[in-house]
């Protein structure tokens, strides 16, 4: 079948998963302690009547599945309510964070790649060299490491015995924009978020060359006598479809690390954010942050499927 | 049989070791060291290692050697337990799914579901819910891996259900629970072998984030995830409490991990050995 089809059907199948995860997360708010008006009942200076009339106001007597509807309609519309313990719309507080999530993970995403790929070709074309058991070690030992022990170890190296680098914050307060500030005090949550899944993302590129290159059409071509260049870049075109799905799958580990991170270097991102309003037990923020990592997730594999599909015309079933 | 294999899996050798060896620490180590895992101590705070004190105090005196090795009794315990009720889950649904072709798009639905949260949002949003006991941390985290090992043992009766030792059991009048339990089950143990060993790597790191973030368990209880969140507070003072328990977490991790693979090596029933570290 044709891409377009194929997309068509990927995006269909999508759907009711997005209205699974907002209902799971809409039941969620509901059966906490308290209620959704845990806010309001918390808070000394609403008598009981004026709850009451919150509650009439708010909806809150008609039937559940009423209700989930009205939710999501207004939540699709855009309004995700308040926030409990800031009182700003979490929309707002949510889109602030977001950018700066975003600028991390982009940018330890592409370091990964950069890293990643490189080494592991390096380690699969030199296979079973002194060059690969090192490269291999390395990986393996830095995809064991737990990623808030680097982030501690490195401030205390680059922090705290070395000074050289900020041990938190996304930029020194009160300055003057500068973009060597900005990075000094990007580098450090970047390496760490970064260096783990580079080591399982090497070894990933590693076996797919490895296995790439025993195969036929290789032998094939280098009996031509095609000279080594284009063999391996023969090989690395027929890799690469695996290396994209397979990157995808890293996402959610990489979400991970971002929250981890984020909270180690008070870097003021969604993480950060999700890893706060879970302490205050702040839950629409929760419940934002929830769709919109899931939502993300979702689209995330669902590019994958599509890239896949395009690069590899057999895949359209 | 396969023993014999894995032995001589130098990697896997080694982690082996290791692990029993960090084990072994864990549960004996509390027992004879003469300090005190819980038991603050306003004398002796954050003194560096020493001879007394091989890895040094934290902030309220305690040793930290002693914390650490308790605080392994608590990680593993807890990785275990997680996987294996994340395995009986799995093969439970995998099973019924790869056996049963009109349960098998039903629990893929709900397989991929449950998979289309991020891990870290469940990890984090039911753990501020549920509170912080351990057997609740047990069944958080154990619900955030069931969704692999389901994929694996679905995959593995989709292709063993087909075959001809299925159809002797069905013809000599085998019900279909005998049929799963005793003839298919048994042979789809490898991948579930090195998925459950893994996994429980997976589950170590999962409970000791937990406890760093503050939602798993409580300081009082030594993890070593706990013991990191307390560090932070004290990189500049006393590093060396970050040090040593993140250390312990890092080697059980690459010890599973060589072990894991090693099995991998093994079991795998393609055995192309690309990935190997022999």
């Amino acid at each position: 079948m044709s891409l377009a089809r194929f997309l068509f059907q990927r995006v269909l199948l999508t759907t009711p998963l997005l209205v699974v995860i907002s209902l799971s997360g809409f039941l969620i708010i509901n059966a906490i302690p308290g209620g959704p008006l845990a806010a309001y009942t918390e808070n000394p200076e609403f008598r009981s009547e004026d709850l009451v009339k919150i509650a009439l106001q708010l909806g809150l007597d008609q039937p559940i599945h009423v209700r989930y509807v009205r939710w999501l309609t207004t939540f699709v519309g855009g309004d995700w309510g308040y926030s409990y313990s800031t009182k700003q719309p979490v929309v707002v507080m949510i889109g602030e964070r977001l950018k700066n999530t975003a600028l991390l993970f982009a940018l330890a995403y592409l370091t990964i790649l950069a890293v990643s790929v490189p080494i592991g070709i390096l380690a699969a074309t030199k296979a079973y060299s002194a060059t690969d058991y090192l490269i291999t070690g390395a990986a393996f030992m830095a995809l064991s490491v737990p990623t808030f022990w680097l982030g501690l170890l490195l401030i205390i190296v680059f922090s705290v015995a070395l000074r050289i680098f900020p041990a938190g914050g996304m930029a020194t307060i009160g300055a003057e924009f500068s973009l060597v500030d900005r990075l000094r005090h990007l580098i450090l949550p970047l390496l760490t978020l970064s260096f783990v899944t580079s080591g399982a993302y090497a070894r990933y590129v590693r076996s797919e060359m490895l296995e790439v290159l025993g195969q036929d059409y290789i032998r094939t071509a280098r009996a031509k006598g095609l000279p080594a260049r284009r063999v391996r870049w023969q090989a690395f075109r027929n890799a690469a479809i695996p290396f994209v799905t397979v990157a995808v799958m890293y996402i959610p580990e990489l979400m991970t690390g971002t929250v981890v991170v984020e909270t180690i270097f008070s870097w003021p991102g969604m993480g950060r954010l999700l890893w706060e309003a879970a302490l205050r037990h702040d839950y629409p923020v929760l419940m934002g942050i929830l769709v919109v990592g899931a939502t993300a997730t979702l689209f995330a594999s669902l590019l994958a499927d599509i890239l896949y599909a395009w690069l590899d015309p057999r895949i359209r079933y | 049989m396969w023993i014999r294999g894995l032995a001589r899996h130098r990697a896997a050798m080694v982690g082996t070791v290791l692990l029993s060896m960090i084990a072994l620490a864990s549960v004996i180590g509390p027992i004879v060291v003469q300090y005190d895992a819980e038991r603050p101590d306003l004398e002796r705070i954050l003194q560096p290692p020493s001879g007394q004190h091989l890895f040094g105090t934290d902030e309220l005196g305690r040793d930290v050697m002693t914390r650490t090795l308790s605080g392994g009794r608590v990680s593993l315990i807890v990785g275990v337990l997680a996987m294996s009720l994340a395995l009986v889950t799995g093969i439970l649904l995998g099973s019924l799914a790869g056996y049963f072709h009109r349960l098998d798009n039903f629990v893929m639905r709900l397989t991929d579901g449950a998979q289309a949260f991020p891990p870290i949002v469940v990890l984090i949003v039911l753990g501020s819910l549920v509170g912080t006991d351990i057997s609740t941390v047990i069944l958080v985290i154990g619900a955030l891996r069931w969704m692999n090992v389901t994929r694996l043992v679905r995959a593995s009766f989709l292709q063993l259900r087909v075959k001809e030792f299925v159809e002797a059991a069905r013809a000599m009048g085998a019900s279909d629970a005998r049929i799963i339990v005793k003839h298919i089950l048994p042979n789809s143990l490898g991948p579930i072998v090195v998925a459950g060993t893994l996994g429980i790597a997976g589950a170590i790191l999962a409970e000791s984030t937990l406890s760093f973030l503050g939602f798993g368990v409580q300081p009082q209880v030594p993890t070593w995830g706990n013991m990191l969140r307390s560090a932070q507070d004290q990189l500049y003072r006393a590093p060396w409490t970050a040090v040593f328990p993140g250390l312990f977490i890092f080697l059980t991790v690459t010890s599973i991990n060589f072990l894991g693979d090693g099995l991998r090596d093994v079991l795998d029933p393609r055995r192309k050995n690309v990935n190997a570290l022999p």
